[in-house]
């Protein structure tokens, strides 16, 4: 594994060619990623709600709806109306659009003087006034047109525009816009408000936001960390590299996106950021790390040598890390809204991308710069610096470390504080929400959801036998539910086919009242057949089924809170279930209803993300450092910034949404990051300096520099996305960037405290010790150990080298350690009257000193180093060690001692035997 | 007096009759077509244009129309864009006095539509005046014009479709011939003259077989944008008169693009130049029609 980085930096050229290469080659699908701005992804891929939804639109048609709003004060002159009705034509013309409903094509069928007249309410446009007047009188009493194109005081209008379904036209539907758009152009001078609501143009506006976003957010990104790290590394080429390695990555994952067929979406639009930002860590610990093994070195500085002792450091931890945030990301990515999985592929992609970068072209490009080395510790800024940490340092261990239950506590009362508050956490799903209250497209669609409808669309569809809702009776029914629900105050306009019915009944009767009311539904079957002829099949699509088994109840609402919408949605249910209108087997359903109730695949992404990412943290933790407490006690040091930004999200009234949702298994894997780079930095200085108060505080001193530097990067880089379009990018933006800075305070106070009693072994230190099987078989010590535990035992003890001629022990010291010869040889003497008298070798795998370590005792020989020799030293502090933190092993090893022990008990009383017979 | 002299005379004798209204219905009243009494062949004029001209070919079509009454048993199958159907019947009656054309479509199933009729009274060169019965209000009803875009029947035929159409209303235009159907085509393209015909069509492109039946074997409906809204097809074409050899298809589909539906038109029995009371054809005739009457046409149309 480690030597992965010398590849790039053994190859520099074929390193670079080969990348540019694939750069190249993926330039291309690069460019034609597709863009998904339509919202759908809000959607689960697969639920009931959703199959239930598309077996509505099979049935009663497509709602692919575009809108155009116009109003006026003299909306209703002859004038007006003759520009109105042009305008309808040029749309009409427009290849994207199916037909229009609006004040000029829907049905009016109405008896006047004996003559029948089917033409529409306003065409052709008659010629006076008043017969003008008139018409639009009726149709302010007429459910077809009030509130659905015509608002109640006469002065706003809708072109309500449906759209071809056909691919070809799906995927052009900023065309249509545009078509749309160059269509109005030509009547803004005749409207005092003419305006695009509806699907086009949302998908527009999130296309421009995108658009926007990257101009703004990237250059922003870009530029700011170009400067920063050139300013840091003191070097522009420092400062491109991160840069440079960005772009590549960034055509690697929209290459493979476009190939796989994942889309830039309203949230997966940041990766570049993302991937440009937490990449650039990496980029600079790998820079940094290079350039000061080049001052220290006394190798050419260029030399493979050079790059080894780089990788020696350097790679678990790019390793850990990378893997810690390519799964933070992946697992947000985990759930059923296609929205979260695009993001989740597209980040992590581009995290896989950017770790090939950092393990391949960043050595190469060092040794094509080949970098000036960083002077170490000889400029005024590093002491400082130096300086600042070793304060902060001392005071963490002076003060943190011996009061532990000071800190546990903080850490109680915020979690209580945060508990109280999680509760309060309340969900969000809802597109226009997203897009935000201050943006001119919401301006308009709140303003035309005022004056007309709104745009959240509830299909009620009622189920029957074939033909039941072609039988009076049973239309009555539908009839009194469609009066009710125009009476909530929630609904703003409820289509029935009722009212085509109720309509044409009243209007062919000649009863002259205009009311609200339409329970002058025919009494007879025959009637009603009659009145059906009027009508074409298409027509009625949106409202019956051709076989009368199905009736759609179009209700029209303005709610934008996705929490109330569902609400509202569940009392309906609950009301029409309870029998109030006979009973009904019935569906509510519609596209904003699934995106508001996709809540609860919010909550499940959260659940599982957060969950899975945790259960993979708490193990490589442990297995990194071979210890549960260690992998649980890392876990809770990163848990209390989430947890705590739970907290901030509840009392500030911030909502769970898909962006706040991926924060915690986001941050949770970067966050992470610093804990285990302190952790192998403790570990390291421990085998150093053999005392943990000693370890803590040279790790805090070598860390605390880049940990809080790369935080505060991560931060500001998180934070940049609070300049996004989208509310919920704005919120995991600047929620991200809390948790980081969280987690700094967290990783510098809380893994001290933690760990600063624990002696870590790493995984990569157990498989890198050369142990020789034969010292584990000829050992007493070793006996009954596996060479994993052997080697696990070793590394929680001290291990001790001596130069030839060392003395070890001596006669009549007192001594409390005992040791294992793991290489060289040592004589055992006794001083005697002709010097001293020899009286054993020692060689790997033997112990001696043993006796001490039980009970403190007198040493009763010399022994000396007879060659250069390797000790595992054991005191009563370490066995003490080993018993809390391995039982297993302590018990083995207790064991062994016994018999070792014993063993020396047996020799003594044989020897005595001896002299004493 | 030989034969062509024969032949040119009953020529002229339909000319006088027809080409002065130049009537031409289109769809149900479409299945009324004459013998074919010249053949078509093609040239072009100093100008380069075809002959014959567009205006031309419809007046030979128009030609093929003539007979002075007609009944048809219509089975009309709906289909909704979700594709159920539903099958109603009607009979379809042209009728010529003079120069008074009628036309009635009368409902006679299903039974709860039964009588709903749709008459149509016009003068040669005229608009046709159009009167609607519905059984249960019990009352005939004058439709007014400006409504006649709208859908009748529950079909994808119009009113319109069902008016007698006045050439002089309309500028026709021959293209490039095409086949359809495997037969050779005249391709006309009708577009209405705006200042005399509120249309709810921009244009019509007619193709009318170049055989000497003239048989219309397919018309497109355009919309505004010249956005294709419907299509109509005829086919199975037999010759149905006794006396001079008339084209009737036998099946007709109207495929209606902007609404997504369908309608199967077939004749379940037709009959040409027979003696009917034009009393029947009357606001007040089909008012006071019985369920005899009915049986009656029935009965003609199985030709007792």
């Amino acid at each position: 594994m480690k030597k992965l980085l010398l590849i790039g930096y053994k190859k520099p050229w074929l390193t670079l060619l080969s990348i540019v290469s694939i750069t190249l080659a993926a330039l291309y699908p690069a460019s034609r990623v597709h863009f998904d701005v339509t919202g759908d992804g809000l959607m689960p891929d697969s639920s009931p709600e959703l199959d239930q939804y598309q077996k509505v639109r099979q049935t009663f048609g497509s709602d692919e709806i575009a809108g155009v709003y116009i109003s006026d004060f003299r909306l209703t002159s002859r004038e007006k109306l003759v520009k109105l009705g042009n305008l309808h034509k040029a749309l009409q013309k427009l290849s994207s659009v199916q037909r229009i409903e609006s004040l000029f094509s829907l049905p009016d069928v109405k008896l006047d003087e004996g003559w029948i007249d089917f033409s529409s309410l306003l065409h052709p446009l008659p010629e006076s006034q008043e017969i003008i007047n008139q018409k639009i009188d009726d149709a302010l009493t007429n459910p077809i047109f009030l509130r659905n194109v015509i608002s109640p005081d006469a002065q706003a209008t809708m072109l309500v525009v449906y759209l071809e379904d056909e691919e070809k036209y799906k995927e052009s539907r900023q065309e249509t816009y545009n078509q749309i758009a160059a269509a109005l152009k030509d009547y803004e001078q005749y409207f005092e408000k003419i305006y695009q609501v509806g699907g086009p143009a949302l998908e527009v506006q999130i296309y421009d936001f995108i658009k926007n976003d990257q101009l703004v957010i990237l250059s922003l990104s870009v530029l700011a960390l170009f400067i920063l790290l050139a300013l840091m590394q003191r070097s522009w080429v420092a400062g491109l590299i991160p840069l440079v390695n960005a772009g590549f990555a960034t055509v690697w994952t929209l290459g493979a996106m476009s190939l796989l067929g994942v889309p830039v979406n309203m949230l997966n639009y940041i990766f570049p950021v993302l991937v440009l930002i937490i990449g650039a860590t990496e980029d600079v610990h790998l820079i940094h790390e290079f350039r000061t093994q080049a001052g220290k070195k006394p190798l050419d500085k260029h030399s493979i040598e050079l790059m080894k002792a780089v990788s020696d450091r350097m790679m678990l931890a790019l390793l850990l890390t990378a893997i810690t945030t390519i799964f933070g990301f992946s697992a947000t990515g985990i759930s059923s809204l296609g929205v979260l999985q695009d993001f989740g592929f597209a980040t992590s992609a581009g995290m896989v991308a950017r770790f090939v970068m950092t393990v391949f072209l960043v050595p190469a490009l060092l040794k094509l710069w080949q970098p000036r080395a960083r002077s170490s510790s000889k400029s005024s800024e590093n002491q400082e610096n130096k300086t600042k940490s070793s304060f902060i340092a001392e005071w963490i261990v002076r003060f943190m470390l011996p009061r532990p239950y000071l800190l546990l506590l903080v850490v109680t009362v915020t979690m209580i504080s945060t508990f109280y508050f999680i509760p309060k956490i309340h969900m969000s799903n809802d597109l226009m929400s997203f897009v935000g209250e201050d943006t001119l497209l919401v301006k308009q669609v709140n303003e035309a959801a005022e004056r007309l409808s709104g745009t959240k669309v509830l299909y009620l569809t009622l189920y029957g036998e074939e033909g039941d809702f072609r039988k009076p009776e049973e239309l009555r029914r539908v009839e009194r539910l469609t009066e009710y629900l125009r009476k909530l105050p929630e609904v703003n306009s409820v289509t029935s086919f009722t009212d085509f019915i109720g309509r044409t009944h009243e209007r062919l009767n000649e009863k002259p009242e205009l009311t609200m009311s339409y329970s002058r539904l025919p009494n007879k079957a025959s009637t009603l057949e009659q009145y059906l002829l009027f009508f074409n099949s298409g027509d009625l699509q949106r409202y019956v089924s051709g076989d009368f088994s199905k009736l759609n109840l179009t209700i029209r609402c303005h709610e934008n809170d996705s929490s109330r919408l569902r609400e509202f949605a569940n009392e309906l249910r609950e009301v029409i279930g309870n029998g109030s209108f006979g009973s009904i087997h019935f569906t509510l359903t519609g596209k904003a209803l699934i995106v508001a109730e996709a809540v609860d695949s919010v909550i499940w992404t959260q659940v599982v993300s957060l969950g899975s990412m945790a259960v993979l943290l708490f193990f490589i933790s442990s297995g990194l450092f071979l210890s549960f407490r260690c992998g649980l006690s890392s876990l809770l040091t990163n848990s209390v910034p989430v947890a705590a930004v739970f907290g901030i999200m509840g009392g500030a009234g911030i909502p769970l949404n898909v962006g706040t949702c991926m924060v915690a298994a986001v941050t949770l894997g970067i966050a992470i990051d610093d804990t285990l780079h302190l952790l192998v930095r403790f570990n390291r200085k421990l085998t150093d300096l053999k005392s943990e108060k000693a370890a803590v505080k040279a790790a805090l001193e070598k860390e605390m520099g880049p940990v809080v530097a790369t935080s505060i990067a991560l931060a500001g880089g998180f934070m940049v996305l609070s300049l996004a379009s989208f509310e919920p990018v704005r919120q995991f933006g600047y929620l991200s960037a809390i948790v980081i800075l969280l987690a700094l305070v967290t990783d510098l106070l809380l893994t001290p405290v933690l760990f600063g009693s624990m002696r870590l072994v790493t995984l990569w230190d157990v498989l890198d010790l050369k142990l020789r099987k034969a010292l584990i078989l000829r050992s007493p010590f070793f006996k009954g150990l596996t060479s994993w535990q052997a080697k696990r035992l070793i590394l929680v003890s001290d291990l001790e080298e001596y130069k030839a001629g060392t003395q070890i022990i001596k006669t009549g010291d007192t001594g409390d350690k005992m040791y294992v010869v793991l290489s060289g040889r040592l004589q055992v003497s006794k001083p005697g009257p002709e010097g001293a008298i020899r009286l054993a070798t020692l060689r790997m795998g033997d112990v001696f000193g043993e006796t001490a370590v039980i009970a403190q005792c007198l040493r009763t020989a010399d022994i000396i180093a007879d060659t250069d020799i390797r000790l595992l030293m054991l005191d009563r502090e370490a066995l003490g060690r080993l018993r809390k933190f391995s039982p297993f092993l302590a018990s083995q090893i207790f064991l062994n001692l016994t018999s070792i022990l014993g063993r020396r008990l047996a020799d003594t009383s044989e020897r005595l035997r001896q002299i004493t017979a | 007096m030989c034969k062509s002299q024969a032949i040119f005379a009953a020529q002229d004798f339909i000319r006088k009759s027809f080409m002065n209204t130049k009537s031409i219905s289109l769809l149900i009243l479409s299945f009324i077509l004459t013998t074919s009494l010249v053949l078509a062949q093609d040239d072009t004029n100093a100008s380069g244009q075809l002959i014959p001209a567009g205006d031309e070919v419809m007046e030979q079509f128009t030609i093929r129309q003539a007979v002075s009454s007609e009944i048809a048993l219509i089975s009309m199958v709906t289909i909704t864009p979700s594709g159920q159907q539903e099958t109603r019947e009607f009979f379809s009656i042209y009728y010529r006095d003079q120069e008074e054309i009628s036309y009635l479509i009368r409902m006679i199933s299903p039974e709860a539509v039964r009588g709903v009729s749709l008459l149509g009274k016009g003068m040669d060169g005229k608009m046709s005046d159009q009167f609607l019965y519905l059984t249960d209000l019990g009352r005939v009803s004058k439709v007014r014009d400006t409504g006649r875009s709208v859908y009748f029947l529950a079909s994808d035929f119009t009113y319109e479709d069902l008016i007698n159409e006045i050439p002089d209303h309309f500028e026709y235009q021959r293209l490039a011939d095409e086949v359809v159907q495997g037969v050779n085509c005249f391709k006309i393209k009708a577009t209405p003259v705006e200042e005399k015909v509120k249309s709810g069509y921009t244009g019509r492109m007619l193709y009318i077989s170049k055989d000497k039946d003239y048989n219309l074997l397919k018309a497109e409906f355009f919309g505004e944008g010249d956005k294709l809204i419907k299509t109509f097809e005829a086919f199975d074409y037999h010759a149905a008169g006794e006396e001079i050899r008339t084209m009737r298809p036998k099946r007709a589909v109207m495929v209606n693009h902007d609404k997504k539906t369908k309608t199967i038109l077939t004749i379940l029995g037709d009959r040409i130049n027979f003696n009917l009371d034009p009393a029947m054809l009357t606001p007040e005739g089909i008012a006071k029609w019985s369920g005899e009457q009915d049986e009656a046409l029935l009965s003609a149309l199985k030709g007792e």
